[in-house]
């Protein structure tokens, strides 16, 4: 036999006996312990799970993020709404058409009237317009303001003999503002509120005395002119923009104080449960969110770790007995939020109220210690999603135009943790995760650029 | 095997993962034996090596039996942890003297394999990396030649030297009890 020869068959021999051998091997806990091999998992394998569980593939997850555009559409409308209601309010102030004769006044009012002549028309009454024009007048702002005056009244009387008179005659004397401004009206905001009583204090500030026709015109005018600028700087918020609502993402964090309501101790310790240690959690994650102008929000929180539990403590006989149960989550709450100024002046830049939601959790790791022992995996004892329900109050405090920080407490309760076949014992009670903590977030607002 | 197993077992579930351990790892335990120098060496390649198969679970397609997929992993574990960890054992005699002998078949079939094992175990790690590559896993030596970052003809020239070491061995182990 050759060489070669001697070498294939060698290696074939060796093939046969090794290729397919098996040996007795150290045990799995010998090689792996009792935890096993965690799978690394990456935020989006965490985000890919909790939307598997949820059964949302991207394409339904995607859905929910249209909300936040269809949220800024619904907006929109009611912030062209809004304009509209605005400019309607702005065209209702504002006079009707004046015109006085030309011979009467002085320069100045000249100037006015003739840029007044060149937009408006005079309507001129006849019999069946007369009798509407009378009925008018008994609801007439105007009439009831003239009646105090007694030149205005006079000229009224005056113009009301002479039917069919030229455009060059007829007055009236005063702004309807004023008189909207001397009457409540429930239904206008803030702002046009104070417009009105700004108006109406520069009017209170002239001379009550009218001793001529041209200063009644003249004094009609100004306060026309005022409302024309008044009106916007008044309707906005200081930079002659109206609110808009905006989308904001940013990072959050918790800091909890956790516990698990109603322990189930399974026999240990003698069956005996012990008392509560005071525990503390955490939770981290990205904050999406849309903040109408109106002050109403929505929020939803990616957590992708939410660290939960309970540490447990006693002297049993002469020995410290100590219980530690830690939970993790991937969570998912989404908030419904309001937001109101705290104050007009000062303090500007922050926000308050209340927020209100729901959240769904997903069990990722579930782990007991006993006297500081190795973690013991308790996985199978409790239900790998759960409900909850929480409430806060929060305040958003705002940093400069595109960034604020969001700081306030949040809590909530979970419904029962257990898994069903841990749900023994003749008195049988309900484990409930409760939290409540400090929860600060810094968000990017995106804002849309001024029309 | 039971994909619903393998979906537990990318999840981290002690059981499953304890259930795929023990169906593979008495012939990973041999191919660690094989490629290693001593029996806690091959211990540490089996470790990673399942550390690797679980938390690389997830890529595997179903392409091919599990067992050729767990099988490479096991391989590349065993290769990357003799470099880190070289340990030549050989002198330039030895090689020498042993192109001289022409035994050793008729020698391995009397022999246990937990002797075969040993003996494979005495062979200095670069030559014992190829006998085990080529000659009983069935790698060609272009693809050794990728894994080892080596040319093939070096992979060729070691693998016959590697013959050559491995009859001296034997030769030298002639008449040993393990």
């Amino acid at each position: 036999m050759s060489d070669e020869q001697h070498d294939k068959a060698l290696e074939k021999s060796l093939k046969e006996r090794l290729q397919e051998a098996e040996l007795a091997p150290p045990s799995f806990q010998e090689m792996l312990g009792t935890t096993g091999v965690r799978p690394d998992v990456t935020f989006i394998d965490r985000l890919w799970n909790v939307m598997s569980w949820m059964k949302l593939g991207w394409g339904k997850a995607s859905m929910l993020f249209w909300l936040l555009p269809l949220a800024m559409v619904a907006d929109q409308l009611v912030e062209k709404n809004e304009k509209d209601r605005v400019n309607e309010m702005t065209t209702e102030l504002a006079m009707p058409p004046i015109v006085v004769s030309k011979d009467s006044l002085s320069n100045n009012a000249k100037t006015i009237v003739i840029s007044e002549l060149a937009d408006h028309e005079p309507k001129v009454t006849g019999n069946t317009q007369k009798r509407k024009a009378k009925e008018r007048d008994a609801n007439d702002p105007i009439k009831k303001l003239t009646q105090a005056n007694k030149p205005a009244q006079a000229m009224l009387e005056k113009t009301k003999e002479r039917k069919q008179e030229t455009t060059s005659n007829i007055a009236i004397p005063v702004a309807k503002s004023e008189v909207v401004a001397s009457q409540k009206i429930a239904s206008l905001s803030t702002h046009e509120e104070e417009f009105l009583n700004r108006l109406g204090l520069l009017l209170a500030t002239r001379k009550s005395k009218v001793s001529t026709y041209q200063d009644l015109f003249l004094q009609s005018a100004e306060a026309h002119m005022l409302l024309a600028n008044g009106a916007m700087e008044a309707l906005s918020f200081g930079k002659k923009k109206v609110p808009k609502g905006f989308i904001h993402l940013g990072v959050m964090g918790t800091r909890t104080n956790t516990w698990i309501l109603n322990q189930n101790t399974y026999g240990q310790f003698g069956g005996r449960e012990l008392p509560y240690k005071t525990t503390f959690g955490y939770a981290y994650g990205l904050v999406m969110g849309y903040q109408s102008f109106k002050g109403l929000g929505v929020e939803i929180n990616l957590i992708t770790e939410s660290r939960k539990g309970q540490k447990y403590e006693d002297m049993i006989g002469n020995q410290l007995q100590q219980r530690a149960v830690e939970l993790t989550y991937q969570e998912l709450p989404i908030w419904l939020k309001y937001r109101f100024p705290i104050a007009k002046r000062k303090l500007r830049n922050v926000f308050i109220g209340p927020d209100v939601g729901f959240a769904v959790s997903k069990l990722t790791k579930a782990e007991e210690f006993l006297n500081n022992g190795q973690a013991v995996a308790i996985e199978n004892r409790f239900k790998s999603t759960n409900w909850r329900v929480q409430l806060g109050f929060s305040s958003d405090i705002y940093l400069s135009r595109s960034w604020f920080v969001s700081i306030g407490v949040r809590g909530g309760i979970s419904d029962d943790i257990n898994a069903n076949g841990w749900q023994v014992d003749d008195n049988y009670g309900k484990s409930h995760n409760l939290d409540w903590g400090l929860q600060m977030s810094l968000n990017y607002r995106f804002l849309r650029k001024n029309p | 095997m039971d994909s619903k197993l393998l979906k537990k077992c990318i999840k981290g579930d002690v059981t499953a993962q304890t259930v795929l351990y023990n169906e593979f790892a008495p012939k990973m335990f041999a191919i660690c034996m094989r490629y290693a120098p001593d029996r806690s060496t091959a211990q540490d390649m089996l470790q990673e090596g399942f550390i690797t198969v679980f938390k690389k679970l997830k890529t595997y397609k179903g392409e091919g039996a599990l067992v050729y997929w767990i099988r490479r992993i096991m391989i590349n574990t065993a290769l990357q942890h003799l470099r880190k960890y070289n340990n030549p054992r050989y002198t330039f005699t030895d090689i020498d003297t042993c192109y001289e002998l022409n035994t050793g078949e008729n020698l391995l079939e009397k022999m246990s394999l937990q002797e075969v094992i040993a003996v494979i175990q005495q062979i200095p790690k670069d030559y014992r990396e190829i006998l085990n590559l080529y000659a009983i896993d069935g790698y060609s030596h272009r693809e050794i030649s990728e894994l080892l970052g080596i040319t093939e003809a070096t992979s060729k020239k070691r693998l016959s030297r590697a013959r050559a070491v491995l009859k001296a061995v034997l030769k030298k182990n002639e008449g040993v009890t393990i």
